[in-house]
């Protein structure tokens, strides 16, 4: 045991304990920083494991003092995984929720001016018709009451197909920034590959991965898996996005006809795999459900737009019929004839129901009357005007093979089960949206920096180093006494 | 469980936040009267409320329908009414001309009388509201009765020549008006169901009367055969007053009913989408309080860490 070992002891202490104050600092200048984890200094004592020469004199071998073993990052891979899975759902949920939001909006439901109290007013100016069917004035009101439900049901069904489109792009958009994460996702893999090839870790570009990673989860279901080798995967659905070294891209095709609208809406595939992108998942799978979504239980626009077509062309239907079988009034050149049009006959859908062109002429084609009016007598006859007034009562009606009921309870049952939906959303993603809370909580509590705690570890490093100082003094002097003997 | 600087932070911010979205809440409750800002709030209550809301709206469908109805047998009540006592008064000349001896003169003079009275029934039927010729059926733009040489017509048809197949087609122009869910009610009589088609009919028969009366020899059996006509005339008049005020009478229970249930549902509906007044302030009273709270807790505990007590 060489005399001066004292003084070695000293310097790796003064050396791991400065160390450690620096890495204090470093966590505590990162304790705001995104995806930051924290780093703790392991510290291992140095055994003296030297075969002594002279076995007799000692039995105890002394110790030679501290190193650092390593700056291990504090991170928990459950977590990680659990925040990532529940991120997906929150994202998916949340995309949803705010999209009902916005279509809620846009129907104006509940409001005076919903389809719903429009179609109202209609049939309640037709009733009004029915006891003075001559009247020019509340003909007039017939037309105007049409002309707004019309205009009302294209505006509406306009707006939600912009909607659509507007997602349709969106779509686009996040996924060609999911490739560009793929890209920067193996840029980090083959840095923290070589990186960590040398035995250190890289605690740094790992937090930058997993940052990176964390934000791909909100936009889709992920699964990731590091190897014991050090390679890194991020799959979804079966198929990986990145494989260590090699980026599988998501290609957008503009190829996807919807029923209820025209034109074609972007579909997502596997470049490489050439099949489709099948997400259980996250923001984007939110926005396709809510951009193709066409049934009750998975309701998108398509769904709100099909109700709103199937009620247009139910009325057009139901009002030709019976304006078609009645008698018009004569106007000016203008016999009283049959078979005219309420509605225009070609235009079915929401987005362009309008009133026919005889109707827009003059309202004398209201068909009121059973029997031609020729003669100019019984001009108020209102027996064809009653059927108007049957079917606002008829709760049977069927458009093709979809079963309609009542008119007008039909779009309060439509608009009903939105809201309904967009509740059951809302109160959905505000729960997740806790869970989500709760597991983040939980990977802060193990990951996050306090700064309480590091103050603590920055007084006991400090001691240490002012403790091992000391000690410097005393060997100092030791040797300064030895000296002075000679 | 550790608890780090940014759980610390989140949870602060998380905390303000669902405070100060309490604290909206109750201020749109306090200042709206409403309990819920969007429908889709509270799910259940607005699809009820969506149910009640149409209900009410058919409600005040049927009160228009109801006003509607009202005015128009109101009119044709006043219409009928006065027919009835010109046919009184027709009727008392009728019962002094059954006397042989009354001046010719006198005959003349009672004749034109009843000529005038008959006039006004004429007038009556084809009383006008609002440029709407009540008792036409459905031409309700030109006088229903008019009067040639030929006799009387109603709506251009000749009513002692009418045929059973015109009678019955023009009888059953009827105006009806939904007063309420899956009943209906008719809200004009015809001028021909009031006087008849035939030769029996009022109008004639009141002129063959007067011809009886003026003749020079008084047709004692004739007169007493047409009066009976008359009598069975004036009968049908009666029945349309008793009709009327059946009617209306009708519609007073239905829009009684109406008001009833009309003021139930909006009982109903405030007590779903409405908020007391006291409640609505103590809400946001305790919104208020429970932000401030958390502003002033969150404000003290973000700031502090050991290194404030280190010298």
């Amino acid at each position: 045991m060489s005399t001066f070992s004292g003084i070695e002891i000293v310097r790796k202490s003064l050396y791991a304990n400065q160390k450690a104050i620096d890495i204090t600092g470093h966590n505590i200048a990162n304790a705001n920083t995104k995806g930051y984890t924290r780093q703790q200094v392991v510290f291992e004592s140095i055994a003296d494991n030297s075969k002594t020469l002279f076995a007799g004199t000692s039995v105890n071998n002394i110790g030679r003092g501290v190193e650092i073993a390593q700056i291990k990052q504090v991170r928990y891979d459950y977590y990680d995984s659990m925040y990532r899975k529940e991120a997906g759902i929150q994202n998916e949920l949340s995309a949803k929720s705010s999209g009902y939001i916005y279509i809620n909006s846009l129907m104006r439901n509940g409001r005076d001016d919903s389809i719903g109290n429009m179609l109202t007013d209609l049939f309640d100016s037709m009733e009004n018709l029915a006891s003075n069917a001559d009247n020019m004035i509340i003909r007039e009101e017939v037309k105007q009451n049409a002309i707004l439900f019309t205009e009302n049901m294209n505006m509406t069904a306009d707006a939600l197909i912009q909607y659509k489109n507007e997602l349709n792009g969106d779509i686009k958009e996040i996924a060609s920034n999911i490739n560009d994460m793929a890209y920067r996702l193996v840029e980090l893999n083959k840095l923290i590959f070589e990186f960590e090839a040398t035995g250190k870790t890289a605690n740094e570009l790992r937090d930058e991965r997993n940052l990176i990673v964390d934000d791909l989860s909100q936009y889709m279901n992920i699964t990731v898996n590091e190897k014991d080798n050090g390679e890194f995967q991020v799959m979804t659905g079966g198929y990986s996005l990145v494989d260590h070294y090699t980026v599988q891209e998501i290609e957008v095709k503009n190829n996807l006809p919807s029923d209820v609208v025209e034109g074609t809406y972007n579909q997502l595939y596997w470049k490489n795999a050439g099949s489709k992108v099948i997400l259980t998942g996250g923001q984007l799978k939110g926005m396709l459900d809510l951009r193709d979504g066409s049934t009750q239980e998975n309701m998108g626009i398509d769904y709100v737009i099909k109700q709103l077509d199937n009620l247009a062309g139910s009325i057009v239907e139901q009002f030709n019929n019976i304006n078609r079988a009645g008698y018009t009034l004569p106007y000016s050149d203008h016999l009283s004839v049959n078979e005219v049009d309420f509605f225009d006959s070609l235009s079915v859908k929401a987005t362009n129901i309008r009133i026919s062109d005889a109707l827009k002429d003059d309202v004398s084609n209201i068909a009121a009357s059973d029997i031609s009016l020729n003669d100019n007598i019984g001009l108020s006859n209102n027996r064809n005007l009653m059927n108007y007034l049957e079917l606002r009562e008829s709760s049977s009606l069927m458009y093709g093979t979809v079963s309609i009921g009542n008119l007008e309870d039909y779009i309060e049952s439509a608009f009903s089960k939105i809201t309904i939906t967009t509740g059951y959303a809302q109160a959905r993603a505000s729960s997740q949206n806790e869970i989500l809370d709760y597991i983040s909580g939980q990977r802060d509590s193990v990951s996050g920096v306090s700064i309480t705690e590091e103050t603590i570890n920055l007084t006991a490093y400090q001691k240490s180093y002012e403790a091992t100082a000391n000690l410097m003094k005393v060997i100092d002097e030791m040797l300064d006494t030895l000296m002075n003997i000679v | 469980m550790r608890i780090t600087n940014g759980m610390m932070a989140r949870r602060s911010m998380k905390d303000i936040e669902d405070a100060y979205k309490k604290l909206s809440n109750a201020s749109y409750s306090f200042s709206t009267g409403k309990k819920y800002e969007n429908a889709y709030d509270d799910p259940v209550s607005a699809n009820t409320l969506s149910r009640l809301k149409s209900d009410r709206k058919d409600i005040t469908k049927y009160y228009s329908n109801i006003d509607n109805a009202t005015s128009a047998i109101s009119d044709m009540e006043t219409a009928v009414k006065d027919i009835n006592s010109c046919m009184q008064k027709i009727m008392e000349l009728f019962s002094n001309a059954n006397n042989a001896t009354l001046s010719a003169s006198a005959k003349e003079s009672l004749c034109q009388e009843v000529q005038q009275y008959k006039e006004q029934i004429i007038t009556d039927l084809n009383y006008s509201s609002s440029g709407i010729y009540i008792f036409g059926g459905f031409n309700t733009r030109s006088k229903p009765i008019t009067f040639n040489a030929g006799g009387y017509q109603y709506n251009g048809t000749d009513i002692l020549s009418m045929t059973n197949e015109q009678n019955n087609m023009a009888l059953s122009e009827k105006v009806m008006v939904n007063i309420s869910k899956g009943m209906s009610m008719d809200i004009r009589i015809s001028a021909l169901e009031l006087i008849g088609a035939g030769e029996d009919n009022m109008l004639s028969n009141i002129d063959a009367i007067t011809n009886v009366i003026r003749a020079e020899e008084f047709d004692s059996v004739a007169f007493t055969e047409l009066n009976t006509v008359f009598d069975k005339n004036y009968d049908k008049i009666l029945m349309s007053i008793t009709k009327a005020g059946a009617a209306a009478n009708r519609i007073d229970s239905v829009k009684s009913q109406l008001s009833s249930r009309s003021s139930t549902l909006n009982d109903r509906i405030s007590d779903i989408e409405d908020i007391d007044t006291e409640k609505a302030i103590l809400n946001y009273k305790l919104a208020e309080q429970a932000y401030e709270a958390t502003l002033s807790a969150s404000a003290s505990t973000i700031q502090l860490s050991l290194l404030d007590f280190l010298r």
